[in-house]
């Protein structure tokens, strides 16, 4: 089945993908509070504008896909911030905070779309308790497609039986996939085990 | 073949809910270096044998390990190869999936490294270090798995439906692989291929008892097991 990585741009020789994966959390930090800081006038915004277009160019990643990427946060954002709209001032609330969090957003998705996973999840590793995290992390990213995968698997089993799945479907499939999901996790714990793993 | 008793199994029985025996009486003596190979109809209960042995499930009864009853010091003598294999697969790189089992065991962190390209040398997957597991093919997967276990050289190999889903030319690759490995064997399959290829002897599981174990001379080919498999059991 074919899968769309978060970051299938971290394989690729760019700019970004250079960057240490500590120094990179680093600067993101960095820039997400400048963001946040920087006040509201137009020309301040313009700045980093430049720079998520600069990330863009050197860390190789197309325009489009990067759109596309953002483009699906933006009802949230939208819906988010419609409602400062109906205070005094209100659009003006609305714009800046809307381009604060496109800006923002746009950061964290060129930091994730050019860090491989593994490297971001070492580094969780070195944090106090990151170990914990870092597991966490690495489940989650190793059975994500997985999952999407037997969705995908009974979906298509559904279809092929006729039944093109509504709502209810929907949600039937995701009980399914809870079980499933459960019986997995126990031949995981088994394996584990079986490699010397101890419960801590 | 030694004579040497690697794995002593006497009157094991195993139930998930205390009424239904999925194994009963189980006696079976597996000699140091032999394969055993465990055939039977889907739901006979070789998988669960396979757990019992490796000590993953409670069971009534004993299973000795070089004359030992198991005890938790005991897993590093043994590898367990899973049916799917994203189910042993589950660390984000092939690495650290390799890594998993002698890390656990107290490799030391520099010989764990070479120990890893070994590994992957051994199942004909050099350089897989930093792949992830989602981007393999089945049969990637598979050896993979089977390189995140031999990678602390366990002395027992417990292997469950070793070549399922395979294509034919990666089934036969992957059973000279297991051919080449020298250790105690045992294997749970469907297919009778491997049982005559690879078992020194073969085991029949039928409703959770054993019914029937031939040494390898009298398992003659894969149309004499598949005959005595299709007779009634009255017949046999």
């Amino acid at each position: 089945m074919k899968h769309h990585f978060i970051d299938d741009f971290a394989y690729k020789k760019g700019f970004l993908q250079r960057v240490d994966t500590g120094l990179k959390v680093i600067l993101l930090i960095l820039l997400l509070l400048c963001v946040l800081v920087i006040p509201e006038k137009v020309l301040f915004y313009i700045p980093f504008i430049i720079l998520t277009f600069l990330f863009l160019i050197f860390s190789k990643i197309p325009f489009i896909y990067f759109l596309k990427r953002i483009l699906i946060i933006f009802p949230f954002l939208l819906v988010l911030f419609s409602l400062s709209i109906f205070k005094e001032n209100g659009l003006r609330i609305f714009l800046f905070s809307f381009l604060k969090s496109l800006i923002s957003i746009s950061f964290v998705f060129l930091f994730v779309m050019t860090t491989k996973m593994t490297a971001l999840s070492e580094f969780i590793k070195k944090l106090p308790a990151g170990f914990l995290i870092s597991d966490i992390f690495s489940f989650l990213y190793r059975y994500f497609f997985l999952l999407q995968d037997e969705f995908e698997k009974m979906k298509r089993a559904m279809i092929s039986k006729g039944k093109n799945p509504k709502l209810k479907d929907y949600a039937l499939l995701s009980g399914n996939l809870f079980i499933r999901s459960y019986e997995r996790s126990e031949r995981v714990l088994k394996a584990m085990i079986s490699r010397g793993w101890k419960i801590k | 073949m030694e004579n040497k008793i690697k794995i002593e199994i006497k009157n094991l029985n195993f139930s998930y809910d205390e009424e239904k025996y999925v194994l009963k009486n189980i006696n079976l003596k597996i000699y140091e270096n032999e394969t055993v190979c465990i055939i039977g109809e889907n739901g006979s209960g070789k998988t669960t044998l396979l757990l019992c042995i490796a000590g993953l499930l409670k069971y009534e009864g004993e299973v000795k390990i070089d004359g030992e009853i198991f005890n938790e010091n005991l897993r590093k003598k043994m590898g367990f190869l899973f049916e799917n294999p994203d189910d042993a697969l589950f660390m984000p790189r092939v690495f650290d999936d390799i890594a998993f089992g002698p890390k656990n065991f107290g490799f030391e962190e520099e010989r764990i490294k070479e120990i890893v390209k070994e590994s992957l040398e051994k199942v004909g997957l050099p350089g897989f270090e930093e792949r992830v597991p989602h981007h393999l093919s089945f049969g990637e997967k598979k050896r993979i798995a089977l390189a995140s276990i031999i990678s602390y050289s366990p002395e027992i190999l417990l292997l469950d439906e070793p070549t399922l889903a395979l294509s034919p030319v990666s089934k036969e690759n992957f059973l000279k692989l297991i051919k080449s490995i020298r250790a105690t064997k045992i294997i749970a399959t469907h297919d009778l291929e491997v049982a005559v290829e690879t078992g020194d002897r073969v085991v029949l599981l039928n409703k959770g008892t054993i019914k029937k174990v031939w040494n390898k001379s009298e398992v003659k080919s894969i149309k004499y097991l598949k005959n005595f498999l299709l007779k009634e059991p009255g017949e046999r």
